[in-house]
């Protein structure tokens, strides 16, 4: 067990030191700000445009995060042929591939938790301001507050990070990426309204199922081709899911008031387990069968 | 597993690598044997593409040969008791250059398994031993490459190993680097630990090395105990692999 969560850690912050990682998440943030206040989108909708557009940014930006930062961090360790040296240790070969999932899968996390608090700060304040305050364009009243912490969440990281001095690389963007999630999180509790999140939360959640497959599947198909092949292996499988992810009416659901049962939930996460295992299990026996003839090294 | 196993014993390992049709392409290893004891220093001779690295590999349980058998300590290579008694040191340093040495240490640690109370302390003799506690905490992709080195020795060793595999252990590295490894390698192999190593600077092996075997084209051309040499080593290994066909002096050059 010692030698699982060393690899899932060690992994996760891998993929949180990339700068990939913190590019991916701040461009959703940007799609999801911006598809909120384009008022040629509007249409007299504000609260359910600033939904949709921070959903979809959390579904497509997670999907795009799982696969890149996945087949980035399992080829990193054949490319640099660190994998050699990971398993000529008491590492068995399964346990390493599921070990390396799990930690791409908590990155992923990361990413999701800070695009949904994101998500629910945009629209609550979209709620808040109401059709008046878009009219006027006064985009500053319709968020209020909220929307500014939400906005800090991204920029005071990264100042505060560089201004550590401790902004070399990587562990800059480690330190963007470990703060970000708090200070989301810190504008959703500001201002907090339990109903609200409430009724979001199942829809949210339904997203996070999506990108978790697609990591499964980027994991397994970087086991066994390279990095370019791996990634359009992913993305490949991504345009031919793309009609089931159209099941993912969220937005009529949510709209009027509404809320989506936690039951859907259930069952799109017993729809997306068998997809999840069936990648794990070809990405264990592909990892079961490897091997390495690394040349690469410092 | 035998309590009494060799720490390696190689017995008729072959090993054919196929293309990406899996027609056979390069046959790098044939009918290789040889066994490694406890204490011993056993150097893997040869020239290049020999088949040094690949039955290296093989017994690292990282390749799977074609045919014949290996066991260290009596276990299958690519078993979880096999790897728990051996340490790895590759000829080129494959670390993960945005971990400090001390992050990579104790990340090893933990694939060995060993508690975090016990790694830390394990971490810290091992970068005392290697002379990196200074610099423990700067990335190690900042490194020169023998610091690198002394990195991946320290995570080789943080397992306590009982069987210690060198790939071209001082290869690239100055001569008060070459004498600090050879005495470390004369030093563990006192204290029983046994060690497989490759090496084609001849003269720094037959200083350390007690048993050895020369390979050509993936076969033992010879084997046998160095102190049985009646001269040097690299006068025998080039009589028994030859001096080779030589370059040819291209016509614009001569």
């Amino acid at each position: 067990m010692r030698s699982f969560s060393s690899i899932a850690r060690f992994t996760a912050r891998e993929i949180l030191s990339d700068p990939l990682s913190l590019l991916l998440t701040l461009a959703a943030a940007a799609v999801a700000f911006t598809g909120s206040v384009m008022h040629c989108h509007q249409f007299g909708e504000a609260s359910r445009m600033a939904r949709d557009a921070s959903f979809s940014a959390i579904l497509t930006g997670g999907i795009l995060f799982s696969v890149f930062c996945t087949v980035k961090t399992v080829r990193c360790e054949f490319e640099s042929s660190t994998l050699e040296m990971v398993l000529s240790h008491p590492v068995g070969r399964i346990r390493f591939f599921m070990a390396k999932t799990t930690g791409s899968v908590m990155a992923l996390a990361v990413f999701l938790f800070t695009l949904s608090c994101l998500s629910l700060t945009i629209v609550r304040g979209a709620w808040i301001g109401g059709e008046t305050a878009l009219e006027k364009g006064d985009v500053a009243s319709m968020w209020g507050p909220s929307a500014a912490l939400a906005f800090a969440a991204f920029t005071l990281p990264l100042a505060f990070a560089a201004a550590l001095n401790r902004a070399k690389g990587t562990r800059f963007v480690l330190a963007a990426m470990r703060t970000m999630p708090v200070l989301a999180a810190a504008s959703v509790v500001y201002r907090f309204d339990c109903a609200f999140v409430a009724r979001h939360a199942p829809g949210l959640v339904l997203l996070f199922f999506p990108p978790i497959v697609f990591a499964a599947a980027a994991a397994a198909f970087s086991m066994r081709f390279g990095s370019g092949m791996a990634a359009f292996a992913s993305i490949v499988l991504f345009a031919a899911a793309v009609p089931a992810l159209g099941n993912y009416c969220l937005s009529n659901a949510l709209s009027g008031g509404g809320t989506i049962p936690w039951r859907y939930v259930a069952l799109a996460a017993a729809a997306a387990a068998p997809a999840v295992a069936c990648f794990l299990a070809a990405g264990a026996w592909a990892a079961d069968s490897v091997e390495t003839e690394g040349e690469k090294g410092i | 597993m035998s309590v009494l196993a060799y720490p390696v014993e190689v017995s008729g390992a072959a090993k054919t690598f196929r293309d990406f049709w899996l027609r056979p392409s390069v046959k790098a290893v044939d009918g290789v044997s040889f066994t490694v004891k406890s204490g011993e220093v056993f150097g893997l001779l040869g020239p290049n593409g020999s088949g040094k690295s690949t039955t290296i590999k093989m017994i690292l349980g990282l390749l799977k040969p074609t045919a014949g058998d290996i066991r260290v300590f009596g276990a299958p290579p690519r078993s979880i008791e096999a790897r728990k008694r051996l340490g790895y040191l590759p000829e080129l340093s494959y670390l993960h250059p945005f971990l400090t040495p001390r992050e990579t240490l104790e990340y090893y640690a933990g694939l060995c398994g060993l508690p975090r109370r016990e790694a830390a302390r394990r971490t810290d003799e091992l970068l005392e031993m290697t002379g990196l506690s200074a610099v423990a905490s700067r990335a190690v992709g900042t490194f020169s490459k023998g610091m690198a080195r002394r990195v991946s020795l320290a995570s080789a060793l943080i397992g306590k190993p009982d069987l210690l595999i060198l790939d071209e252990p001082t290869s690239g590295l100055d001569p008060v680097s070459t004498a600090e490894v050879k005495r470390l390698v004369k030093m563990l192999s006192a204290n029983g630990m046994a060690i497989l190593m490759t090496s084609h600077l001849l003269s720094d092996a037959a200083d350390v090395m007690t048993g050895f075997a020369i390979l050509d084209k993936g076969r033992i051309l010879a084997a046998g105990a160095v102190k049985d040499l009646k001269g040097t080593l690299g006068e025998y290994f080039l009589s028994k692999v030859g001096e080779g066909a030589g370059f040819k002096i291209a016509p614009f050059l001569a």
